[in-house]
């Protein structure tokens, strides 16, 4: 198997410029195809650990990203050969193209049932950590993962109804504003890209997945907690109890497609809940809330029991 | 005059789940929404899918059921929770 780092610097700028540039992620296959060198070195740094795909396979999301305008001072990014962004500064291709694949994995891909959340695995069993955006589950998320937590996802879990378990779709985390100087002091070992300012999230910069993220995405896990965080300034890490009926209804909250699915997305909800420990989650030192979260391994596995 | 009777949702269009005492959540299947309901609501839901009741009907087998007196504070709740249920489309009145 070969992997993106495995291209030489010129191949890998050729490849995106002609065919495109393929690669997997999770059971998704990506093309990027741009004419762009630092676009395309910058997406090689992110996505080094993961398999080059093939062009003349399927391709799930197929990104073309090019420069327009005078000077070639804009970019417009398109997805399956619809026009995703268009008109925005070249210096933000990175975060848009990211934000593209966001777009492409909440809503679509309805074979799995899909929660707002970050993933994290340990052990064999996987926490699942729902939130909306700006409540700092991806800072949260790149501590754990820092900290030897498998990386699924700092964005979706994707969990298959027919057994409940999660599939891995690892990406580079996404941090935003001040969480980015938050784990470049966590984790001064964490790969981290260039802070791109002036995105409509404010200044964004990206986690690289670890290795052992990237070699194991075919291991699907079971979940066996549902943590729903929130930071807040000041708090110490506390983990609270959450009835699995209001577990379920807050999960659904934060759901791409509960209600695309219909039944399917109430049951596979509910065995979730069923088979998981579920909290709440307040902290606000990183360190404090790791090793908290690190204690919930002690806990017995619940048994999955027909509903 | 006529005596209003209200009947639920057959069995497949309501989806029940259950694990914390007075938390049960049901889903609707022809809307799509999700409700929690508490372990009265829960139970005059589940009495009327078994069966058509008047309110008295069903005022009468929930004190049973739920070992509460049958007095105007249940009359009440049951006729706010009746009209909640309608509104949801979670039943239906027949006459």
């Amino acid at each position: 198997m070969k992997f993106v780092s495995d291209l030489a610097s010129s191949d890998l700028i050729k490849q995106a410029r002609t065919a495109g540039l393929c690669w997997h992620i999770g059971p998704f296959v990506v093309r990027m195809r741009t004419p762009l060198r630092d676009v395309a070195r910058e997406v090689a740094f992110l996505y080094e650990h993961f398999p080059l795909g093939s062009n003349e396979g399927f391709i799930d999301f197929d990104v073309s990203v090019r420069a327009k305008g005078p000077f070639g001072r804009w970019i417009s990014l398109s997805v399956n050969g619809d026009v995703t962004f268009d008109w925005f500064r070249r210096h933000l291709a990175l975060p848009l193209f990211e934000w593209a694949l966001h777009g492409c994995i909440f809503h679509r891909s309805h074979q799995y049932f899909k929660l707002h959340s970050a993933v994290v695995e340990k052990g064999g069993q996987a926490v699942i950590l729902p939130a909306p955006p700006g409540s700092g589950k991806s800072t949260l998320c790149a501590a754990l993962v820092s900290r030897g937590w498998r990386l699924l996802s700092d964005e979706v879990a994707m969990i298959q109804p027919a057994d409940g378990w999660l599939v891995p779709v690892p990406r580079p985390i996404g941090l935003k504003e001040k969480s980015i100087g938050v784990i470049r002091n966590f984790a001064p070992e964490a790969k981290l890209g260039p802070a791109w300012p002036g995105t409509p999230k404010g200044a964004v910069a990206h986690m690289q997945p670890p290795l052992e993220s990237a070699l194991r995405v075919q291991e699907t896990v079971k979940p066996a907690w549902l943590v729903f965080p929130a930071y807040r300034p000041g708090a110490s890490a506390k983990l609270a109890s959450l009835s699995k009926a209001r577990a379920l209804l807050r999960a659904a909250e934060n759901s791409f497609n509960y209600s695309i699915l219909g039944r399917l997305g109430f049951e596979t909800l509910a065995r979730l809940v069923q088979e998981c420990h579920c909290y709440e989650f307040e902290y606000s030192d990183l360190n404090e809330a790791v090793l908290q979260l690190e204690q919930l391994r002690s806990q017995p596995q619940l048994v999955a029991a027909a509903v | 005059m006529p005596v209003q009777r209200w009947a639920a949702c057959g069995a497949g269009e309501l989806i029940w789940r259950h694990w914390e005492t007075d938390e049960w959540l049901v889903y609707h299947v022809p809307s799509g929404e999700t409700h929690l309901l508490n372990d009265l609501a829960a139970a005059a839901l589940q009495v009327l899918q078994q069966e058509c009741l008047t309110l008295d009907s069903l005022m009468r087998h929930l004190s049973d059921e739920q070992e509460v007196a049958a007095d105007c504070d249940l009359q009440l709740r049951l006729e706010e929770l009746l009209q909640h249920f309608d509104e949801l489309g979670l039943i239906e009145s027949v006459r």
